[in-house]
């Protein structure tokens, strides 16, 4: 595809954000998950002690040198670049544009997720997942709107990605690194962005490489406040910033894969 | 592909901070029949919790919260009520793992009360008032041997849910108290014990208190911000 179909896409897009503001979605209210009922006989498992006195076991961090200057200077990025613009972008941009920009990416990267859902054997998850992507394409104007948000049975899933399907078929983390922008990974993540780089259409979509970046790097930055609020969480009130970082990440990817 | 995975690195899917403000500072009873199970560790766990969110949600709900006079003496009822279900000295001793039986008693109290000043620096007083969050009880883990209870919420906040797990354990006064928080599968305890573990092997016990202090001291000097760009919905 050749350059002029992204322009189309931009056409299209400017239609649908502008149909997008008119009709301010509805869909604000927050979906209640259904409570267990008090008396239901809880799970019993035999491992709760798991982590009384032992040391935490910890990724592989053989490239400890580099990854601490990249995450400095990803401290600067995110802090004291990325942050104050994206502050001024708020200012200056309606909740219902950025809520509509971050709902089309993540409506368009529909197949990565899809797939990963299938990878990982969770046919209710993909199902989910399809039914969202049908429902937001066509009533949600190509995604700018998350109707499905307002129906209960298709609440939006965990995200997949190929990192966690690695995973779940055993790959190891390999070990920790921090890519520069990126942020933490690890080797066996790593290889799963490529993995998903390759499944998202945008790719596809888009021929020309400036454009694809501009636009990829727009969605991103549209939902920077995510990143900056949830690294802030982390490091606020880190004694060790590094390590700590370091052990949220694979925490958080551990408990993703194991679920 | 900009800080995709910084994203997930951090704990994406909710702001820390907010999220265990609420978390500690709210919660919602559903149901008003007491626990019929008062005698399974479960019912027994969650109960006290759940006591403690209320006590502290009608705290902080009350109007005069948001007003700088009054605020102070109602943190520190606030703070009664967290230290009452909250067991700082067995989330010290967790965090410092192995180390902690080589602190002497006096270091273990520093470093409990240091510990303990961080958070109330981080959470308590960065914690701008309620904004409608709610806790839902989902569910309960128990142990084999019943000693040990780990108490599942969700915390809603404005579209987003917090997956937040309370792992709890019967005191000698045979009263149930948190001895570690997991937001979205991380656990407070494993992240603090990394940083702890790092930092008793370039230096001693006292120096790790005093790193605490600071950060402490750091976190207060900061100003309060509403978090950063909040979906307005």
């Amino acid at each position: 595809m050749a350059a002029g179909s992204f322009r189309i896409n931009i056409a299209l897009c400017t239609a649908c954000l502008a149909c997008a503001l008119l009709l301010t979605p509805a869909a604000a209210s927050a979906d209640m998950p259904t409570e267990g009922t008090p008396h239901a006989p809880p799970t019993v498992t035999a491992d709760l002690d798991d982590y009384d006195t032992g040391n935490e076991d910890m990724v592989a961090d053989p490239l400890e040198g580099w990854n601490r200057m990249w995450f400095a200077v990803n401290d600067v990025l995110l802090l004291k670049v990325i942050k104050p613009v994206h502050k001024g972008y708020v200012a200056v941009t309606p909740d219902e544009l950025r809520s509509g920009v971050r709902n089309f990416f993540h409506n368009l990267a529909f197949p990565l997720r899809f797939l990963n859902c299938l990878l990982q054997g969770k046919p209710k998850e993909a199902g989910v997942e399809m039914g969202r992507f049908i429902i937001n394409s066509t009533v949600g104007m190509a995604g700018f709107i998350d109707v499905a948000k307002k129906d209960k049975p298709i609440v939006e899933p965990d995200k997949e990605d190929f990192g966690q399907t690695l995973g779940v078929w055993g790959a190891g983390e390999g070990f920790y690194i921090v890519w520069p922008l990126i942020g933490p990974s690890t080797l066996r993540d790593s290889v799963g962005l490529a993995g998903d780089y390759f499944a998202e259409p945008f790719g596809y979509m888009v021929d020309d490489d400036l454009a694809y970046f501009t636009a990829r790097g727009y969605g991103e930055f549209n939902k920077a406040d995510e990143t900056i609020s949830s690294y802030e969480a982390v490091t606020k009130s880190a004694v060790e910033p590094y390590t700590s970082v370091r052990n949220a990440y694979i925490q958080m990817r551990r408990a993703k894969v194991a679920k | 592909m900009f800080m995709h995975t910084f994203r997930r690195a951090a704990l994406f899917a909710a702001p820390l901070v907010k999220t265990l403000s609420c978390a500690l500072l709210c919660g919602l009873l559903f149901w008003s029949s007491p626990a019929l199970a008062a005698t399974d560790s479960a019912g027994a766990a969650r109960e006290a919790l759940k006591t403690s969110v209320d006590r502290i949600l009608d705290i902080v709900k009350q109007p005069g919260y948001t007003d700088p006079t009054q605020r102070p003496a109602l943190m520190d009822q606030v703070e009664n009520e967290i230290r009452r279900i909250f067991d700082f000295r067995e989330f010290s001793a967790r965090t410092v793992g192995m180390n902690w039986p080589s602190f002497t008693p006096d270091q273990q109290d520093r470093f409990a009360e240091a510990f303990a000043s961080l958070l109330r620096a981080t959470y308590l007083e960065k914690f701008d008032g309620y904004t409608g969050q709610q806790v839902l009880f989902t569910g309960e883990l128990v142990s084999g041997k019943g000693d040990k209870v780990e108490v599942q919420t969700t915390v809603v906040i404005k579209d987003k849910q917090v997956p937040v797990a309370y792992r709890m354990l019967q005191n000698r006064q045979q009263s149930w108290v948190v001895y570690d928080v997991i937001i979205e599968g991380v656990s407070m305890v494993k992240n603090y014990r990394t940083q702890f573990q790092d930092l008793l092997e370039k230096g001693t016990a006292d120096q790790l208190i005093e790193r605490v202090r600071t950060k402490a001291d750091e976190v207060r000097k900061q100003p309060v911000q509403p978090a950063p760009g909040q979906p307005g919905k």
